[in-house]
């Protein structure tokens, strides 16, 4: 008889780092070919959307264009955490990959905060093209401060985390495909991204003051052109209590077993 | 003999006459509608809202839209809700066949090709027109605007449905690779709503991208159907009504050409 020794458990911070930084690596690799897609398609819609307003408005002032501008990177940045994540998750579901993924002996934590770096990441380089893009098209100005990088950064967690919950908590992927591109066209139409909040019913605005897309619009405006902003504490603090939110529904979600 | 049986008896053995053209149209309609028949009604609501969404959205990114803008909003969407079935929704379900194999036994089916067309055009009309006259109806009393219908509006809504469904038609089953097709009717969304002048005059454009769109056909039929539901807005309507019919003509070409090869 040989007597058999269990492996000991590994835990703790170091392990969570560990298998952290092996999940990286392992989503990165399985969704590299995903990444020239997603700018495609980030880039289409964000600088896409700021052409069209001019062509739909056949002329804009330089405040409206300054507007135009400074909201694109959000069109941008929104569809990634919105769209593509819960689309992806959908796909792993289906394929049962995702199983395999879950069944990996590394921290459940470790894996969500995995995906939400790569998408909350993937996001940026089309967000910054599609700027410099609107910005050449419409001879805009800037004047970017040092907040621009934590206004995008917490932007791109922010709709990565709210796409993530969404994937969880609606199992079926056609369910899911519907409700990311209702919020899709909810955020081009109906919420004072690229255009002036006084534009909208005030109704309309009240409404989007405590949802998180219109203060998204906000942190990053004022990260581009402090003028055009008032008041963005509010919307930090808006954001931060939806990402902390969105973080809860999440830990709920993974937390649950089957 | 086979099992002891004589053949004989075979010759006396009845076979079902073909079914004419019009009873094979009924039994497709009835299989298609059958198969939709939990998404019909999620489509027709989708188009709706959509449609009386864009309408009303629309209308924001003004500070105070003008009348000449407003009708060129309202006029246009009903366009884009019949071509969007057709050009979009259309080729992402074929794709979506092939790539669950379903494809090969539709295409083994006994009917027609020209029955097959005909009933998804059918299914088409059946999901975009309730959004037309809705979307028109919210455009009209939202912007208190003023349309001049004529009866040539009828005709025209059909003849833009079909080129549509033809075009769609023509990418979902020409293309081969199903996520290519999915890709080429993602860029026509993107196309159509922001870079063809179907809710804005083609003037708004880059004069490259206005002579593109000059023989693209989403231009032409936003005037063919403009011509149907105001006065003086649609200028060139025998130009619309050749170039539409060219890319129809085309689409079906392509649509013989692939439905007909051996696979």
């Amino acid at each position: 008889m040989v007597a058999t020794v269990a492996p000991a458990l590994r835990r703790g911070p170091g392990n969570w780092v560990r298998a952290y930084r092996a999940l990286i690596v392992y989503d990165f690799t399985s969704l590299r070919l995903m990444l020239f897609e997603t700018a495609f398609f980030q880039t289409l819609m964000g600088a896409g959307l700021a052409m069209t307003y001019g062509f739909l408005l056949g002329h804009l002032t330089p405040r409206i264009a300054a507007y135009v501008v400074t909201g694109a990177p959000t069109l941008a940045l929104v569809p990634v955490g919105l769209v593509f994540l819960p689309g992806q998750v959908s796909q792993q579901r289906v394929s049962g990959s995702y199983d395999f993924t879950w069944s990996l002996p590394v921290p459940r934590s470790a894996a969500v905060a995995s995906l939400l770096t790569l998408f909350a990441g993937m996001a940026v380089p089309g967000a910054v093209v599609t700027l410099v893009l609107s910005a050449w098209r419409y001879r805009v100005a800037l004047s970017p401060s040092p907040s621009i990088v934590p206004a995008v950064l917490l932007v791109s967690v922010m709709t990565a985390s709210l796409g993530y919950g969404l994937a969880h908590l609606v199992r079926s992927p056609v369910v899911v495909n519907v409700v990311a591109n209702a919020l899709i066209f909810f955020v081009i139409l109906f919420t004072p991204i690229a255009f002036p909040a006084s534009q909208y019913p005030s109704w309309l605005v009240h409404v989007q003051q405590v949802l998180p897309l219109y203060p998204m619009a906000e942190i990053v405006r004022s990260g581009l052109d402090p003028g055009l902003v008032a008041g963005v504490g509010r919307a930090y603090a808006v954001l931060g209590a939806w990402t902390v939110a969105a973080w809860a529904a999440v830990g709920w979600v993974v937390g649950r077993r089957g | 003999m086979i099992g002891g049986r004589s053949l004989a008896g075979a010759s006396e053995a009845t076979v079902a006459a073909p079914l004419g053209w019009l009873a094979s149209f009924r039994a497709m309609l009835a299989w298609d509608l059958a198969d939709l028949r939990l998404q019909l009604p999620m489509l027709i609501i989708v188009q709706l809202l959509s449609g009386v969404g864009t309408v009303l959205g629309f209308g924001l990114f003004f500070q105070h839209i003008p009348e000449r803008a407003a009708l060129f909003i309202v006029t246009g969407i009903p366009v884009i809700n019949l071509i969007v079935i057709g050009v979009v929704a259309l080729p992402q379900n074929v794709a979506s066949q092939k790539l669950s194999h379903t494809y090969d036994y539709l295409v083994s089916l006994p009917v027609r090709r020209t029955i097959w067309v005909a009933t998804t055009y059918v299914v088409n009309l059946a999901i975009g027109l309730p959004a037309v006259v809705v979307t028109l109806a919210v455009g009209v009393a939202r912007y208190h605007l003023h349309l001049a219908l004529s009866p040539e509006i009828v005709p025209a809504l059909f003849f833009v449905s079909l080129a549509g469904t033809m075009l769609g038609l023509a990418v979902g089953h020409g293309v081969d690779r199903p996520t290519l097709t999915q890709s080429i009717s993602q860029l026509l969304v993107f196309a159509i709503f922001g870079f063809c002048p179907i809710m804005f005059p083609a003037a708004h454009l880059p004069g490259w991208l206005a002579g593109l769109n000059a023989v693209a056909p989403f231009e032409s039929m936003a005037e063919i159907t403009r011509a149907g539901l105001t006065t003086g807005m649609a200028t060139d309507l025998a130009r619309a009504l050749l170039v539409v019919a060219l890319w129809l003509a085309g689409s079906l070409v392509v649509l013989t050409w692939t439905m007909g090869r051996r696979r």
